[in-house]
């Protein structure tokens, strides 16, 4: 495990691939009421920890570099355009929440990948883009594979720790609920080894299986329909509300974490 | 007190084999306790139920599948130690190789009827936002190395791992019973030792795709198969099996209670700073593949907890509401396969039909009461066998149990 500590450049501005800057709302303008269409649980709404670079830089009102590396689902499919896709309209979302602040979202996903070839990336690619914080999306590609479950707990742990060492938060992200592929395909392991990850190290889990699970559960989204209009809608409303629920994550931690600085 | 624990140490050591001849009666415990555990896992393989609150795997670290393979070891013990002690070796291994090619079987057919359902969710939905989980059906596209594989065990899809790992387990068991027999301690001890192994190296039989390994590790999960065999041949004598200790019922309480409380944490996110970080990254991860010593020690208190309080002639054993759990303790073999059948097309009704938790009872009671009819129909198949060969021979030798 070699870590790469750099030493902290300037916010550079200079970003290679960075997709969306800060625009007012989104395309998913008709209808949609995220706050009671998306809503969950108590349990499950927000965690309550803190976010303390992410809050530093708000505090600084400088820019807030966030990076989003995941799979297939973080790389927008399922979304009718990548404009619909969640990690798109994050920075929506973020902007109705701080409407002063700017955010810089930069969507490193590959469809396919494992938490392991992510973790390669992280000293290069990730480090290039300066996060404040780093939405990590992992679990369904090595369950598909059926990696080993001890070292997939072990890339992660190394994973967070390279993270945290680019002086950047982590929420990890887990599966998405996939009901048609539940009796083949269990990303139950997988999801407990991330669980257990934050409980070592310094993360945020965001449920997002439990979330996705809860919706259908409510009627909110319906799967069953095999035809594709019905499809496009229920796949952009989940990216719809996962981007809006990680907005309140994000509000909830910056809040949580008011009362005190940043830790380096 | 530890006198007490010595001496029953050396009572399962140095067993009388006369004594055991004569172990007749069925201890209905297996049955009850093997019955449950086919439905838990007939519940827990339906992964949108919320009926499966109410299994073993919510409130503690342990699952159904500790207590399916050490009852198996128990009463493997119990079937074919007394063959292999009055008819010899050859006989004994004959049945349990026989038993471990009707699970085998059993296997393939439960495979074949996976393949089914797979291959017909994957031809009639593809939303593209599930492509990346779909690509666990990829393999229906190369049907040539997986079927070859499949026969291996080398390919087994999730919630088929239970019975491949059954079969390894009784093929090599007809040694490890003759070892039983004669060097009870050693087998133990190398039961213990190559579980070890696992702990330090991981190592664990090849898997397909290659680079992988088996989901429940042999090399571990033989432990508690053994330690099942080995309680399994005192069965039936005159003492109770396990001695009766207020330290460790105490211990075994209290780590019961503990292994509970992490439990719940994982339920309720609410609960989650009950365990402090140090004790997380001391207890975490939990392997389940290699038998993670958190889950041994949770089963195993379990099972002590479980023989204190049940006696093995408990009342409640004869009682009629436990005969349908009996009953299909009795006929766990294809038991099982319906309940893997049951849950696949159980939880095909909620997704494609009705999902309410009307619809998840009504699942739930509905595969349990068809896995309870089978259980009755097979046992009155068998009585009915065995009468009519009574009829015919003129004698009264039982048949060998499995």
């Amino acid at each position: 495990m070699t870590r790469n500590r750099r030493t902290r450049p300037g916010h550079g501005l200079s970003l290679a691939a960075v997709l969306f800057l800060l625009l007012g709302g989104t395309a998913a303008a008709e209808g949609f009421d995220p706050e009671t269409t998306c809503a969950v649980p108590e349990e499950i709404a927000g965690t309550g920890l803190p976010l303390p670079h992410v809050a530093a830089k708000l505090k600084a009102r400088e820019v807030v570099g966030i990076v989003v590396i995941g799979s297939g689902s973080s790389s927008g499919m399922g979304a009718s355009s990548l404009a619909e896709a969640y990690p798109a309209r994050l920075t929506g979302e973020l902007g109705k929440l701080f409407p002063d602040a700017k955010f810089e979202l930069t969507n490193l996903s590959k469809r396919g990948q494992l938490a392991s070839e992510m973790e390669e990336r992280f000293a290069t690619e990730v480090a290039a883009a300066h996060p404040a914080l780093v939405i990590w999306q992992t679990g369904t590609a090595d369950a598909v594979k059926g990696v080993d479950l001890a070292s997939f707990g072990q890339v992660l742990e190394s994973g967070i720790d390279k993270l945290r060492a680019l002086d950047a938060d982590v929420i990890l992200m887990n599966s998405q609920y996939s009901p048609h592929t539940l009796t083949a395909l269990d990303t139950g392991p997988y999801r407990d080894y991330m669980r257990w990850a934050i409980q070592s190290r310094s993360a945020i889990l965001f449920h997002r299986y439990t979330m996705m699970k809860y919706w259908v559960e409510e009627g909110v989204i319906d799967f069953s329909s095999p035809s594709k209009a019905d499809q496009t809608r229920n796949d952009d409303l989940v990216h719809g509300c996962i981007a809006y629920r990680l907005a309140r994550e994000i509000e909830g931690a910056v809040k949580s974490g008011a009362g005190e600085d940043a830790k380096e | 007190m530890v006198t007490r624990a010595a001496r029953f140490l050396k009572r399962l050591f140095t067993v009388d084999p006369a004594e055991l001849v004569r172990s007749g009666q069925r201890d209905l415990r297996l049955d009850f306790f093997r019955g449950l555990a086919l439905w838990f896992i007939f519940l827990d393989h339906i992964p949108s139920n919320l009926v499966n609150w109410i299994t073993v795997r919510n409130y503690g670290f342990s699952d159904a599948t500790e207590i399916f393979i050490f009852i198996s070891g128990y009463s493997a013990s119990i079937a074919y130690g007394g063959t292999m002690r009055r008819r010899g070796f050859w006989l004994a291994a004959a049945r349990i190789l026989r038993r471990c090619w009707q699970l085998y079987v059993a296997h393939i057919f439960l495979f074949v009827i996976f393949t089914a359902q797979i291959a017909y969710v994957a031809s009639r939905f593809n939303n593209p936002m599930f492509s990346e989980e779909m690509q666990v059906v990829d393999f229906l596209n190369d049907p040539s190395a997986t079927l070859v594989q499949a026969l291996l065990l080398k390919f087994r899809p999730a919630n088929l791992d239970i019975l491949p790992l059954y079969i390894v387990l009784l093929l090599v068991f007809p040694l490890v019973l003759w070892a039983l027999e004669r060097r009870p301690v050693w087998v133990l001890a190398a039961s213990a030792f190559l579980y070890g192994v696992v702990l330090a190296t991981r190592v664990n039989l090849p898997g397909y795709p290659p680079g992988e390994g088996w989901f429940f590790n042999p090399f571990a999960w033989q432990l508690l198969f053994v330690i099942g065999a080995l309680l399994g041949r005192v069965h039936g004598s005159a003492q109770p099996a396990v001695p009766r200790n207020r330290v460790l019922l105490g211990s075994a309480l209290a780590y019961l209670l503990f292994a509970f409380l992490v439990a719940m944490s994982w339920q309720i996110p609410l609960l989650a700073p009950i365990v402090p970080q140090w004790v997380g990254s001391l207890i975490y991860p939990i392997s389940k593949t290699d038998l993670d010593p958190l889950r041994l020690i949770d089963f195993l208190s379990l099972a002590y907890v479980t023989m204190w309080l049940v006696a093995a002639d408990a009342p409640f054993l004869k009682w009629r509401v436990s005969r349908p759990l009996v009953r299909c303790g009795q006929q766990s073999l294809y038991v099982f396969c319906a309940s893997i059948v049951l849950s696949f097309s159980g939880h095909f009704f909620l997704i494609e039909v009705n999902d309410s938790f009307a619809a998840q009872l009504a699942v739930s009671v509905a595969g349990i009461a068809l896995m309870v009819a089978l259980a009755y129909l097979l046992g009155w198949y068998r009585r009915a066998e065995r009468a009519e060969s009574v009829e015919h021979k003129g004698s009264a030798r039982p048949l060998p149990r499995a």
